[in-house]
């Protein structure tokens, strides 16, 4: 159900003030896309609806928190998302190797609702993931995308964990200083 | 490496997913009090957001998710910004303590809270019903403490901190044991009290 990045800020507005029927309607534009963050975080259906259930309970009570001049509002039900199924993902056990692919495969955009702005961001954000080296965009994508932890990376690339941190935060250094933000 | 460089690569590593649980859990107990990393996680948060823009959406949830969803909020006060306040004493307010003192009771509790989040759910295959609940009642307890007006911190005592925290802590057994009336009852007046 697609809905405008304004309609959806409104609603989330209205949510603060215990709309339900925004409140569903929040649920039914974002829900998709939410559920496919925690899915492949999470890599299980399973605890995929507990977690999805537990950002939605969230919004509802956090939606006066919501700041349309600081981000868009799905970057703000997306950043709950990540952060709820990555606490889920952390308590069940280590995943193993063979659970993840092999290659990377990027998500196709699917958001309609996107700004020139939002759509400069991104091209940004990728021009400077193409200055790393190869294998350390793969990782960085990798960690964000699947939720992965440095031993689970060690585990797939056959290299220190430690040898991951440091790569890890060079990367992320050059990506900060690339932005110059 | 410098503190500065130290907190930005930690809020950096904690925004894109990398950080293990012991590392999120302390990472969110900090944050709290470390303006410098809620504000380093913040600006990393801006800078990765348009990787969201191509996350694709899968399959779509189970139909009866939002009938789950809608008796729990059911159940809930209300969005925080409609909430009520009630101011609660406790005993022994007399006896006010240094901020400093407080916020060793706060990290305490907090440290209290991320055992539990962290080391809690080690229980064997089999029990994922046990894991699920010490998961969504480990939601609730987090919650709180998130929830929680910060700049409470400073004007509360340790006794009121340590108070609040023992409650907490009830809620979340009664969450976990399974008494949904009593847990509610406890994390409902948590949420209303102000000080």
């Amino acid at each position: 159900m697609p809905v405008s990045r304004q309609e959806l800020a409104a609603a989330l507005q209205r949510t603060a003030r215990g709309d339900k029927a925004a409140f569903r309607l929040v649920y039914e534009a974002t829900s998709l896309k939410l559920y496919g963050i925690v899915v492949r975080i999470l890599g299980r259906r399973d605890l995929a609806d507990e977690v999805l259930q537990e950002v939605y309970v969230r919004v509802w009570q956090r939606a006066g928190e919501f700041d349309s001049a600081s981000g868009s509002p799905i970057t703000w039900l997306a950043t709950i998302a990540r952060n709820l199924a990555l606490d889920q993902a952390r308590r069940k056990a280590p995943r193993s190797i063979e659970e993840f692919p092999e290659v990377l495969e990027l998500p196709g955009d699917d958001d309609p609702a996107g700004t020139v702005e939002r759509s400069e961001d991104f091209r940004r954000l990728h021009a400077c993931l193409d200055g790393l080296e190869p294998d350390r965009k793969e990782l960085v994508l990798l960690v964000y995308y699947y939720g992965l932890t440095r031993e689970e990376i060690s585990g797939r690339i056959g290299r220190p964990v430690a040898t991951v941190k440091t790569w890890l935060r060079r990367s992320l250094a050059q990506l900060r200083d690339c932005l110059g933000q | 490496m410098t503190e500065e460089e130290d907190i930005d690569g930690l809020a950096a590593e904690y925004v894109l997913g990398s950080l293990d649980a012991a590392e999120r859990t302390a990472v969110d107990v900090r944050r709290r009090t470390d303006a410098a990393l809620e504000a380093a996680i913040a600006a990393w948060q801006r800078r990765l957001a348009p990787l969201g823009e191509r996350d694709h959406a899968g399959d779509l949830p189970p139909p009866q998710l939002f009938e789950a969803i809608a008796a729990r909020i059911a159940a809930l006060p209300g969005p925080q910004s409609v909430r009520g306040g009630e101011v609660v004493a406790f005993p022994g307010r007399r006896r006010r303590l240094a901020v400093a003192v407080s916020a060793g009771a706060l990290a305490a509790c907090l440290a209290v809270a991320a055992y539990w989040l962290t080391h809690g759910s080690r229980v064997p295959h089999g029990v994922q019903r046990t894991q699920l609940a010490q998961s969504v009642c480990g939601g609730r307890y987090k919650d709180f403490w998130v929830n929680f007006d910060r700049s409470s911190y400073g004007r509360m005592s340790a006794e009121q901190l340590a108070g609040l925290n023992r409650m907490a802590l009830r809620a979340y057994d009664a969450c976990e044991a399974g008494d949904e009336q009593d847990a509610k009852a406890l994390f409902d007046r948590l949420k209303r009290m102000t000080f």
